[in-house]
């Protein structure tokens, strides 16, 4: 019997998951021969005696837990809400009671006062850090953490495919002739497209589009405003800020940083360290403090896949390559001192 | 309908399912932080414990009335906080669980950490304890969920969406390793000898 073989059977053993042909042989085993006995005897001793790690969390504020508890069960039970109010008009209880219900809803759409559109929104919460979802049409979002979609089901698609967004998302829109895509934001700003992919992320009093594929138009106040609009093209990133007309339309690199939310890869060639920090610290969502500042101009090459590299690991490399003093403040704050650009 | 500060855990959830946000309460305090130590052992990150932890009283509200818990409360709570934190890190971490070729260095430690400890304590137990926490991590998360959620190597892969091979390779790793971490302890050999002529009846 191998060591590996006794390891195995025990475990079988302790999990309840043995067959009695090998409980017989690992018996046999055991009494054939003292010395695999005190072996494994040694490893029962290590699983018997095995305790949790410890399960008390040190300090906690109870109160503000259970606040955010009651404002995100408020947040699902309202989505829920929405979901159901769909789904009972279309799991009716046979013919019968389907027709009866549809002429009742005829009757009553037409002398009701039209009432307000129902809304469905999806959002992408914490711990996961993006949510996929497929609207009505085909069209795939992928959501960010954080992010909100929302659209009304009722008139999705009639005569246009529109959607409101907070946050962050990529979308890959169904092409569909005649029925353009159009994304929103909070204050009104419109991205109109036919069939393509693209990143939008709508902040508060910023909005940034960035086309993958074909094309898209943009109307920074919104279509009725009577104010222009842009077409973008690919690999083009606009950027717009709320109440300016003016835009600021760049080419992207090589390299698809921006969508690393996404990807979870990040290209750097000979580019300044300031792009390297400032991506690290969007994709993790933390501040990273470099002094001098002047150590911003260093340059560097490189490419990371960040979904098996967490943010410290990173910047043990970095600290490698640039003789940086790390100081971790908090697990989202970070500070990097001292150091010198290599070759230099 | 008179709510005590002091229910039990069955009137809490009866409460509950009644739609009582004081009895949410009450379980929220009884269960909320330790919950949340034991999902940040298989996370390793605080915030996203307590976002899972979360989650779980979100979904025990939302389905307060259609719940059928065949363990105790306690016990409900803590496998689906578990079974989220697995999702959680299958989807955080796909291509770390696939590739089998974690070094052993995060044993190299050990020693160092070690010595420190042992002049404070001097327990088996505690030595254990230290060096589960030392093992890396694919393999101290199994081993965990062997040892201390009851849960089947079957049960395991399926949960982690890996092989019942792979889940059996990191548990005869895991046993290993913590071997060799014990093996700096002073009285093994004593504490074997008697825990073999004592302790195995028990």
């Amino acid at each position: 019997m191998s060591h590996a073989e006794l390891l195995l059977l025990l475990h079988k053993q302790w999990s309840g998951e043995i067959t009695p042909e090998e409980q017989e042989r690992l018996e046999g085993w055991l009494q054939a021969s003292p010395e695999w006995a005190a072996r494994a005897a040694l490893y029962r001793l290590i699983w018997e005696k095995a305790s949790p790690p410890q399960t008390t969390w040190p300090e906690m504020d109870l109160d503000a837990e259970f606040d955010r508890l009651l404002a995100r069960i408020e947040a699902a039970e309202a989505q829920r809400q929405a979901a159901q109010r769909v789904k009972r008009v279309f799991i009716g209880q046979g013919w019968r009671v389907a027709a009866a219900v549809l002429l009742l809803f005829g009757v009553v759409w037409l002398v009701r006062p039209r009432p307000t559109p129902e809304t469905i929104s999806v959002q992408a919460l914490p711990p996961l850090p993006e949510r996929e979802m497929r609207l009505p049409d085909g069209t795939l979002v992928h959501l960010r953490q954080n992010a909100t979609l929302s659209y009304q089901p009722e008139t999705f698609a009639r005569k246009e495919r529109r959607v409101r967004l907070q946050g962050e998302a990529l979308f890959t829109v169904r092409p569909q002739a005649r029925k353009p895509f159009i994304v929103e934001n909070a204050w009104g700003a419109e991205v109109e497209v036919l069939g393509t992919q693209f990143d939008v992320r709508a902040d508060s009093d910023q909005l940034m589009v960035l086309v993958c594929e074909g094309r898209v138009q943009l109307w920074p106040q919104g279509k009725n405003s009577g104010k222009g609009n842009v077409v973008l093209q690919v690999r083009d990133k606009a950027l717009c800020k709320k109440g300016e007309d003016r835009l600021q339309i760049v080419k992207i690199p090589f390299h698809l940083n921006d969508l690393a939310w996404r990807t979870h890869r990040l290209d750097f060639r000979n580019e300044p360290l300031r792009e390297v920090i400032a991506a690290l610290e969007d994709y993790y969502k933390a501040d990273i403090e470099v002094q001098p500042p002047s150590m911003l101009d260093c340059r560097y090459s490189g490419h990371y896949y960040l979904d098996t590299l967490d943010l410290e690991k990173m910047l043990r490399g970095l600290c490698r390559i640039y003789r940086f003093q790390a100081q971790k403040l908090s697990s989202v704050h970070h500070r990097l001192t001292g150091g010198s650009c290599p070759g230099r | 309908m008179s709510i005590t500060p002091y229910a039990s855990a069955e009137e809490d959830l009866e409460q509950l399912r009644r739609g009582c946000t004081a009895a949410l309460r009450r379980i929220f305090d009884r269960y909320y932080p330790e919950l949340v130590a034991a999902v940040f052992y298989y996370t390793s990150d605080e915030e996203s414990s307590k976002d899972i932890v979360q989650e779980v009283f979100t979904e025990l509200w939302i389905r307060r009335q259609t719940l059928n818990i065949r363990l105790s409360l306690g016990a409900y709570l803590r496998r689906a906080a578990i079974n989220r934190a697995l999702n959680y890190l299958k989807t955080r971490q796909r291509y770390q669980f696939h590739d089998d070729t974690t070094p052993w260095q995060d044993l190299a430690d050990l020693s160092e950490h070690d010595r420190q400890w042992k002049e404070h304590q001097d327990d088996l137990e505690m030595q254990l304890r230290h060096a589960i926490e030392q093992l890396p991590e694919r393999c101290r998360i199994v081993f965990m969920l062997s040892r201390f959620e009851g849960m089947s190597h079957r049960a395991i892969a399926e949960q982690l969406g890996i092989s019942v091979k792979t889940i059996e390779n990191q548990l005869i790793r895991a046993t290993r390793l913590l071997r060799q971490a014990l093996e700096s302890h002073r009285y093994l050999p004593v504490i074997v000898l008697l825990w073999i002529k004592y302790g195995l009846g028990q």
